[in-house]
């Protein structure tokens, strides 16, 4: 079994960046491999932006993590200080500075130390290979 | 399998999108929790080594100044593609002189020896 650690950084309106890592996710799971988390970065933050309306006859990448979330229960986490410089506000944020929150309660804000914190526990057992993936 | 080794790759220019910053950010928050970093500048992310940089013309903090500060951060291994410089007539003497230079082959050997990458 592998453990896999996946990095997200394009927003799911300029490419399909967030489909193919959320595809890849359901078939590593599928086949019994584990997803210990996903990770939103750059303009991939804006993945968890539940202000974004799709266009009428397009799906929204957003219903799907969320689906997804559901039903694996995967962590998704995206960088705060990304998200933040591209108006995309936590809970802490919108409470501390007086904006209004837009980041689905499936996704949560952390620090970038979160995604290489796992990287480092994966060192340190040998019985688990960790693969980490950028899309 | 040990996976403490990350390679960065940053091959965007400096100022024009956030590729670069976001590349150096996450270089700091790797090594803050322990993992071992390597950073490889490739095509116009050379442009970030060129060490007359005056960012403050565009309110932006001086890349330059970050690069030169990683070895406060225990980032000391820093490479360029010497190929690309070539390609992009950067001299090397304009190229800040703690970033060591690499040809293509030693470029695909480094990436063979560490078990995650990230591109910038």
């Amino acid at each position: 079994m592998n453990k896999f650690l996946i990095f997200v950084t394009r927003s799911p309106f300029e490419s399909l960046n967030g489909q193919t890592a959320l595809s890849f996710c359901e078939a590593a799971i599928k086949l019994g491999h584990e997803v210990s988390q996903v990770f939103f970065y750059q303009q991939g933050v804006q993945q968890a932006n539940d202000f974004i309306q799709p266009a009428a006859g397009e799906q929204s990448q957003l219903a799907k993590w969320v689906i997804f979330s559901e039903q694996t229960r995967t962590p998704l986490n995206i960088c705060v200080t990304a998200a933040i410089k591209r108006g995309v506000v936590s809970t802490e944020e919108a409470m501390s500075n007086g904006k209004f929150e837009n980041i689905h309660p499936v996704f949560k804000a952390v620090g970038m130390s979160e995604y290489f914190a796992a990287m480092r526990l994966g060192s340190s057992n040998d019985e688990v290979s960790i693969k980490c993936i950028q899309f | 399998m040990i996976l403490s080794k990350l390679l960065i790759v940053s091959s965007q220019a400096p100022y024009f999108s956030s590729s670069a910053q976001d590349a150096i950010e996450a270089a700091l928050a790797a090594s803050n929790v322990g993992v071992k970093v390597t950073c490889v500048f490739t095509n116009k992310g050379l442009y970030q080594l060129l060490t007359e940089q005056k960012s403050v013309l565009i309110g932006k903090k001086s890349l330059f100044k970050q690069i030169r500060a990683l070895p406060l951060y225990d980032i000391e291994d820093l490479y360029y593609i010497k190929d690309d410089a070539e390609a992009l007539s950067v001299s090397a003497a304009d190229i800040y002189d703690e970033v060591e230079p690499l040809d293509l082959v030693s470029f695909n050997r480094l990436c063979d020896s560490f078990d995650a990458v990230l591109r910038f």
